[in-house]
């Protein structure tokens, strides 16, 4: 994908996402009485603006030097593991299908009506920040089953001093968004998301893997997939490769081990 | 004559509906709207609870698949005055290849393909070649078509080269001001609204076919050729009036039978159903005046005066007033009890 088919397709969400922020303010200067949920919306659509122009803007810049420095300087406040990177990821994930504004069409899969959504929402807000084990049965009973292997690489920390920690968390934030939005096109027995880690000693693949609907086509003006494809040009990783095989999606991408190998001179 | 709008993300759309319909939804049903967008949970909008909000207004019909919008741009494009149709149909949910090759046998794999994303162009390729859609097929697009090209120029350049379509038939979405305009200025369209509470009446105390009959006559009270087909038009809807009459009016069928002439009026004024001034003429100069110019046998004589455009509107107001008592005796005498 060219920079300017990127550029086209960030433009257009970009764009939508816009006519969300000014519907409401266009009638907010109509009504006398504001309205709370309507700037509630507006703020999130306005957030999710300042996400994407960020996710953007930083899958563009640096090179795979900046990782290597961050995962050595990696005392500072803004570092964080690899662990933590997963799981802020997945509830980040989560956290979205609670937002029928922007994700409806995700969110009535996993909730097909409004009561089964209320007991799920009250629930996640006491175990989104709980405990890994809290959540995972909350994710196994309204969402799908999880599976995480780490391989050994929980520990790993990630520096910010050159933005690394920022541009993984995106970077897995939209491999995990994926697959969480369409495992939930399944039938609720069969959805299941694993998630796989495996250190070698020079490069760490993980690999994510859901099940998928095969005449469920993603949009292909989505911009996730430049993101995640354009940090893996930067991680001088392989493009992603998504295999489909029979029923299952798979991702896999794979970049060297900045905390085991030593950089390349 | 209604409006066919299509978009497959209705929920997201709530504000550009109120927008745009503003006029044909009256306040009610745009608080209605409004709370839907303003619900606190985070669920999503039914769209199945838009369109029944929005499709109250009879005016105008709404899709958010693209398979139920081919069924209708097929089966049924001659009853809408304006198709707003948003080009990218594929976001709401993925549709079968197969589902839509049902409806459409000319749809084929190559077609999916060339058209995932902007299955609006296909719905328009559909209508091209059958009818004048310059000036009532319109697509929206979340793209500025003044900044950015139009996805899939090449197959929709073709049509404007031929003539059959214009760029001015592209709206972007958010920047619709000019769409509201003409969606607001469609005169058939106007003049539904404008009757609602008669065509309203008709359809649901009566039938359908009612209610588009006196639309006929609103739509054609002006034409000159048109005299006896209004006048019988009007005759046809004074008879079903006094026919459903004469279900709900306790008493009515047995002593005055299927006649539909004076005796009925009379009856009627007798046990003060009518008033002696205002319906009692006005069903008399209708019953007499409509049957009389407006029967399927010809004249058999020439009359001293004839009927004129004016006599039709006359006819046609008081036929108003009629369908009003109409609705009050219906609601007074229900049917089934």
């Amino acid at each position: 994908m060219n920079q300017d088919k990127a550029m086209a397709d960030m433009s257009h969400s970009i764009r939508n996402l816009l006519r969300t922020i000014i519907d409401p303010l266009e009638n907010l200067k109509q009504e006398t009485l504001v309205k709370p949920q309507v700037i509630e919306n507006a703020l999130k659509g306005a957030n999710l603006i300042r996400e994407i122009v960020n996710a953007m803007n930083l899958s563009f810049k640096g090179s795979i030097d900046d990782f290597y420095y961050d995962a050595v300087h990696n005392t500072g406040k803004d570092g964080i593991d690899f662990r933590t990177v997963i799981f802020q990821s997945l509830r980040y994930s989560v956290g979205n299908m609670f937002d029928g504004k922007y994700f409806g069409k995700f969110q009535k899969k996993y909730f097909p009506t409004k009561d089964v959504y209320l007991v799920a929402k009250s629930e996640w807000a006491n175990v989104s920040q709980a405990a890994d084990s809290e959540m995972f049965s909350f994710l196994k009973k309204h969402f799908f089953d999880i599976d995480i292997s780490f391989g050994g690489t929980e520990a790993y920390m990630m520096g910010n001093d050159k933005g690394s920690a920022v541009k993984f968390l995106i970077l897995f934030q939209e491999i995990i968004m994926n697959a969480v939005k369409y495992v939930g096109f399944v039938e609720k027995e069969e959805r299941f998301l694993h998630i796989r880690i495996v250190n070698h000693a020079d490069r760490i693949f993980v690999r994510t893997e859901n099940p998928f609907k095969s005449n469920v086509r993603a949009k292909t003006t989505g911009i996730g997939h430049v993101i995640i494809e354009n940090f893996a040009k930067l991680l001088n990783s392989e493009l992603p490769v998504a295999n489909k095989d029979g029923n299952i999606y798979s991702v896999e991408i794979s970049f060297p081990n900045f905390w085991e190998e030593r950089k390349p001179q | 004559m209604k409006i066919l709008y299509v978009e497959d993300e209705l929920s997201k759309n709530i504000t550009g509906i109120i927008r745009l319909f503003e006029k044909y939804l009256g306040k009610k049903r745009i608080r209605r709207l409004k709370a839907l967008e303003e619900d606190e949970s985070g669920y999503e909008a039914n769209p199945d609870e838009i369109i029944d909000i929005v499709e109250e207004t009879n005016l105008v019909e709404v899709e958010y698949r693209f398979p139920d919008a081919l069924h209708k741009v097929i089966c049924q494009h001659e009853k809408y005055a304006l198709l707003i149709v948003d080009r990218n149909l594929a976001e709401y949910e993925a549709y079968d290849f197969e589902e839509v090759m049902e409806i459409d046998s000319a749809f084929t794999d190559s077609q999916y393909e060339r058209f995932f994303e902007r299955e609006g162009d296909y719905l328009l390729h559909k209508l091209v070649y059958e009818t004048d859609v310059m000036s009532r097929f319109y697509l929206l697009t979340g793209n500025s078509i003044y900044s950015d090209p139009i996805r899939g120029y090449d197959d929709i350049s073709t049509l404007i080269d031929f003539g059959k379509f214009s760029e001015k038939n592209f709206f972007e979405k958010g920047n619709e001001a000019e769409l509201q305009k003409l969606i607001e200025n469609v005169p058939i369209l106007n003049l539904q609204n404008e009757n609602k509470y008669y065509l309203n009446i008709l359809k649901k105390h009566i039938d359908d076919k009612a209610a588009e009959l006196f639309l006929e006559v609103l739509h054609s009270q002006d034409d000159a050729k048109r005299i006896r087909d209004n006048l019988n038009r009007i005759r046809i809807i004074y008879e079903n009036i006094l026919e459903v009459c004469s279900d709900v009016i306790p008493d009515m069928k047995r002593e005055c039978g299927s006649q539909k002439g004076g005796n009925t009026i009379l009856w009627l004024k007798d046990r003060e159903l009518i008033d002696d001034v205002i319906l009692r003429n006005f069903l008399f100069s209708i019953g007499k005046i409509a049957n009389e110019f407006g029967g399927h046998k010809q004249y058999p004589y020439k009359p001293i005066y004839e009927p004129t455009q004016d006599t039709v509107r006359a006819l046609l107001y008081a036929l108003k007033d009629v369908i009003t008592w109409f609705g009050r005796i219906c609601s007074k005498y229900p049917a089934g009890d």
